[in-house]
């Protein structure tokens, strides 16, 4: 059987099928000689859907590895290594993506039959990888199936979908689409109020995909796209002390790519991708409102080639990207939130209003290089990452009637060295050693003159990592793995209430995370039991001459535990998740605003206070029932089976004299039946 | 099946009720006026219990907020620090129109041009005021007339043409039972008088153009005892009503009621209610 993660090492093992007779499988090739990126974890989906806990949602169970934190209820980004979740890098098919996850993190936007595997690389990635200071998700998706045609149907209560393919002579052809239930179900069974508390967004998603031969190569066509809208808010404790959100973001990629093996030990692979996002946001406060219209095109190219001669792999390519985005923002200034503003659950925005309209253009062309060099047990690979990146934007100032608009263009070139390293010191335990530059364009939505500073820069980072990997025994593998990550010229809010004009935001801002992972798995036939332990801290200052204080989503200690077993035609299985809670800046006082007749919080020092511990437990039960035609399977996920009364947020009465708690999800059971023909 | 049941706290609203010395209402006179102009300072401070407070002390937020507070006035103010002593008869600062106002701040030396306050959604530009007694204290925000800046010379005259400055509303009524009996439900309101919603002028920028809108005003109900469905209601035509519920025991129950309109304007009365 093929463990959760990435085959083990190059093993043959013979297991027993019948009285007497055996059979030899080989497990496969050597995990970490198959590793692109030293810290990277390479999850099969047909395993990942199994996790319990994940709702048979494949791409889910990248939050359950470790150096992944555990998301606070309703969010749907990804915290590496103590990174923001914008600063992670997204991937489908080498396609950049601005989610993987439908708002709320309820359900992935890619089934799980139309993924192939998931692959993260927590930090130090090779020089393939640019433009983000964080970590890299990358998910593939299946190649062609190898029936003639075919069809599946899958329901749950989250969703509904089906695929279909068809082959034609050497071309396959396949798509397949899914749309949310949940939302309809929600009305007929949860109270108004608490579906406006949790964001049950209406949802919709789509996979297309064409694959055939092209002169010496393949040719695959793919296009894919996600959608989702949603309305939530607080149920007023008092008829005006309410708040509503909608949303309502789409995104939609297209990509050719031709990969072509001319010679032995020689690849190349050329990939060209366009796509288009359309997101908006609307707040209302009751007095104060807060509107974001964001729409970006794209276009992008990936072109790698890779050679081989003896001990030395040259890998090079350029990876280009192009976005253009138009940008309104209307109402509050301080929304949307950012990372390092103080704030509690709720807490209307303030009542200074602004309006602007831009627009920005981000080019970025990353050659990149690398040579690895085998020399029996030592492996070395450097690697370099030249990018030129332009920002051209319509507007360096706020407009003013009486001066023409001046807009601007900046170039800057980046050298980002990065190094990757492995030592094994015996066939059982390898010693590996990562690190490098990165570089993050600033965001478009952040180049408002008004709302945010046009003259940002790239933020920056440098990753370090050392770790061991071993084998104790045949089926027992184990990696730990220690990281520092230090980030400086974050886009944070300017610390002075009369910032330069233009400059609402500025690169001041720093990070430092450090810690330690230990991954273990035990993998008999039948049977895999697995161990992530991450500690780590994370902190942040908006200023050099400011004092460091915890990130926002600061995790120090996340432990998950899992065991499956498959007698078939069953699965069984169980994972218990233990995180701590997220910081919190407490409220010591209040002050009575007569103007607006209700009460501010005084805070507490920043994020000095934390949620409770976070403690669930989820099983998984799964049939497939023999059938002669077909597949079937059911399968039960049940999230939190000691109904456990996590604590997801604080919540204060309107005088700031009373506190109380938002517990979140309680036992939630997962019905799921899937057929396919 | 799928359940999803959050669990929402629930707090008695007390937002309507005074139980402890309390500053209710603040506002300056007149309800706008430009830097160096006198206005003179008034609060509404209660108590559940007499003596009502006798004397307010007054002071100013001399430092702006930062873009991030979400709070009526910056942090250092709320915990009372940056402030500036004041007595009720003041002048409102001379460079308030740069400190919390449209005009760019001044900047010393080669220092870039400084980003001028933002207007709240009435365009409007606010000097805060703590008003303090022994027991409590409270923010009051007073209008400052500035003038517009960045627009043309055609929208700048057009403004100053238009422009009508905010004025205090006032109570024309207040619909209040003088008795009622224990644990009855009666209803409270008050009237303002129609010229209240006043129609006033917005610049937007970005549109270099100039919008009419129409106030709106809110009513805030506060008793020292009993219980009120809704303590703070838009007024509908002039009128805000909400539910009231005597207490459980006699005795004479203190309420007042404060008028806000969308400009800062600010208008105060108080009842008594005999429970029987």
């Amino acid at each position: 059987m093929i463990g959760l993660w990435s085959s083990t090492w190059l093993t043959a093992v013979a297991q027993p099928v019948a009285e007497d007779d055996y059979e030899i499988v080989v497990i496969g090739q050597s995990e970490i000689e198959s590793r692109e990126d030293a810290t990277e974890r390479t999850i099969q989906a047909e395993e990942a859907e199994r996790v319990p806990g994940v709702q048979g949602d494949a791409v889910k169970a990248v939050q359950t590895v470790a150096g992944v934190a555990r998301n606070p209820i309703g969010q749907d980004g990804l915290t590496i290594w103590g990174g923001s979740p914008t600063a992670t890098r997204l991937y489908i098919d080498d396609i950049p993506v601005p989610r993987l996850f439908h708002r709320g993190g309820l359900r992935s936007i890619l089934p799980s039959h139309a993924v192939k595997t998931i692959r993260l690389v927590p930090g130090a990635p090779s020089a393939r990888y640019g433009r983000g200071l964080g970590g890299v998700v990358a998910v593939n998706t299946q190649g062609p199936p190898d029936t003639n045609a075919g069809f599946r149907l899958h329901a749950d209560p989250i969703d509904v979908g089906g695929s279909a393919h068809v082959k034609l002579g050497s071309v396959t052809l396949a798509g397949g689409g899914r749309v949310g239930v949940l939302g309809r179900l929600a009305d007929g069974f949860l109270p108004a109020d608490l579906q406006q508390l949790i964001p049950i967004p209406d949802t919709w998603d789509y996979q297309a995909r064409l694959h055939g031969p092209s002169q010496g190569g393949t040719l695959t066509v793919l296009a894919f796209g996600s959608g989702d809208r949603t309305e939530r808010g607080i149920p007023a404790l008092t008829p005006d002390a309410g708040f509503t959100e909608r949303t309502d973001v789409a995104f939609h990629r297209v990509g050719i790519r031709l990969v072509r093996h001319p010679v032995t030990l020689q690849r190349t692979s050329l990939l060209l991708w366009g796509g288009l996002d359309r997101d908006t946001v609307f707040l209302d406060f009751r007095d104060v409102t807060a509107e974001e219209q964001r729409t970006a095109t794209s276009l992008g190219a990936l072109l790698v080639h890779e050679r081989t001669h003896g001990p030395l792999r040259l890998r090079g390519g350029l990876d280009a990207e192009l976005q253009s985005t138009e940008v309104l923002r209307d109402g509050a200034l301080s929304l949307p939130a950012r990372e390092g503003d103080v704030q509690v659950f709720g807490q209307p925005p303030g009542n200074r209003v602004n309006l602007d309209v831009w627009s920005a253009r981000q080019a970025g062309v990353g050659g990149f290089v690398s040579a690895r060099f085998d020399f029996g047990a030592i492996r070395l690979e450097p690697g370099l990452r030249l990018e030129p990146s332009v920002t051209d934007g319509s507007r360096i100032l706020p407009v003013r009637p009486t001066e023409p608009p001046v807009g601007f263009t900046r170039l800057r070139v980046f050298t980002d060295p990065r190094l990757q390293a492995r030592l094994r010191l015996s066939p059982r335990v390898s010693l590996i050693a990562a690190g490098g530059r990165l570089h993050q364009p600033p965001d478009a939505g952040d180049l408002s003159p008004i709302f945010g500073n046009p003259q940002l820069d790239h933020g920056e980072a440098w990753h370090a990592v050392a770790g061991v990997l071993t084998r104790p025994l045949a089926r027992w593998t184990a990696e730990l793995l220690a990281f520092r990550v230090r980030q400086r010229d974050l886009a944070v809010r300017s610390p002075s209430p009369t910032p330069a004009l233009a400059s609402a935001l500025v690169n001041a801002g720093e990070g430092r995370a450090i810690g330690a992972q230990l991954t273990m798995r035990v993998n008999v036939p039948r049977a895999v039991a697995s161990l992530s332990a991450t500690w780590q801290r994370s902190e942040r200052r908006n200023g050099a001459d400011l004092p460091w204080r915890r990130f926002d989503l600061d995790q120090p200690f996340n432990l998950q535990l899992a065991a499956s077993w498959q007698p078939e035609p069953f699965e069984l299985g169980a994972r218990l998740e233990v995180t701590s809670g997220f910081p919190r800046t407490p409220v010591e006082g209040a002050i009575f605003d007569a103007r607006q007749q209700s009460f501010d919080p005084i805070f507490g020092p920043q994020n000095s206070e934390r949620l409770p511990m976070f403690l669930s437990l989820s099983t998984r039960i799964a049939w497939a029932p023999p059938t002669r035609i077909g597949r079937t399977r059911l399968w039960l996920d049940v999230v939190n089976v000691t109904n456990r009364a996590n604590v997801e947020e604080i919540f204060y009465s309107a005088d700031y004299r009373e506190r109380g708690t938002i517990r979140g999800l309680p036992i939630v059971p997962v019905l799921g039946v899937e057929v396919v023909f | 099946m799928i359940w999803l049941i959050g669990c929402l706290p629930t707090f008695e609203d007390r937002a309507g009720r005074v139980d402890e010395p309390r500053i209710l209402a603040v506002r300056g006179l007149p309800a706008e006026a430009r830097p160096n102009a006198p206005i003179t300072l008034e609060a509404l401070a209660v108590s559940p219990e007499e003596p009502m407070p006798s004397s307010v002390q007054w002071s100013y937020c001399e430092e702006p907020r930062t873009v991030d507070e979400r709070t009526a006035v910056t942090a250092a103010c709320a915990q009372g620090d940056a402030l500036v002593s004041v007595t009720a008869a003041t002048v409102i600062p001379g460079d308030a129109c740069a400190r919390f106002g449209p005009n760019p701040p001044p900047v010393e030396g080669d220092e870039p041009p400084r980003r001028p306050a933002d207007p709240d959604p009435t365009g409007g530009y606010f000097l805060p005021y703590q008003a303090a007694t022994e027991a409590a204290r409270a923010f009051g925000f007073q209008r400052i007339r500035c003038d517009l800046s960045g627009a043309t010379r055609v929208i700048f005259d057009a403004f100053e043409d238009r422009y009508v400055e905010n004025e205090h509303p006032t109570i024309e009524a207040l619909l209040v039972p003088e008795r009622l009996g224990v644990g009855e439900t009666v209803t409270l309101g008050v009237r303002t008088a129609p010229e209240d919603a006043e129609p006033y002028v917005v610049y937007v920028a970005e549109e270099s153009a100039l919008f009419d809108r129409i106030e709106t005003l809110t009513a805030s109900f506060y008793t020292t005892a009993g219980g009120l469905s809704q303590s703070r209601v838009e007024l509908a035509d002039g009128r805000a009503t909400t539910q009231f519920t005597a207490p459980s025991e006699p005795g004479v129950v203190e309420g007042w009621v404060v008028v806000v309109d969308a400009r800062g304007g600010v208008v105060w009365d108080g009842f008594t209610m005999e429970i029987r």
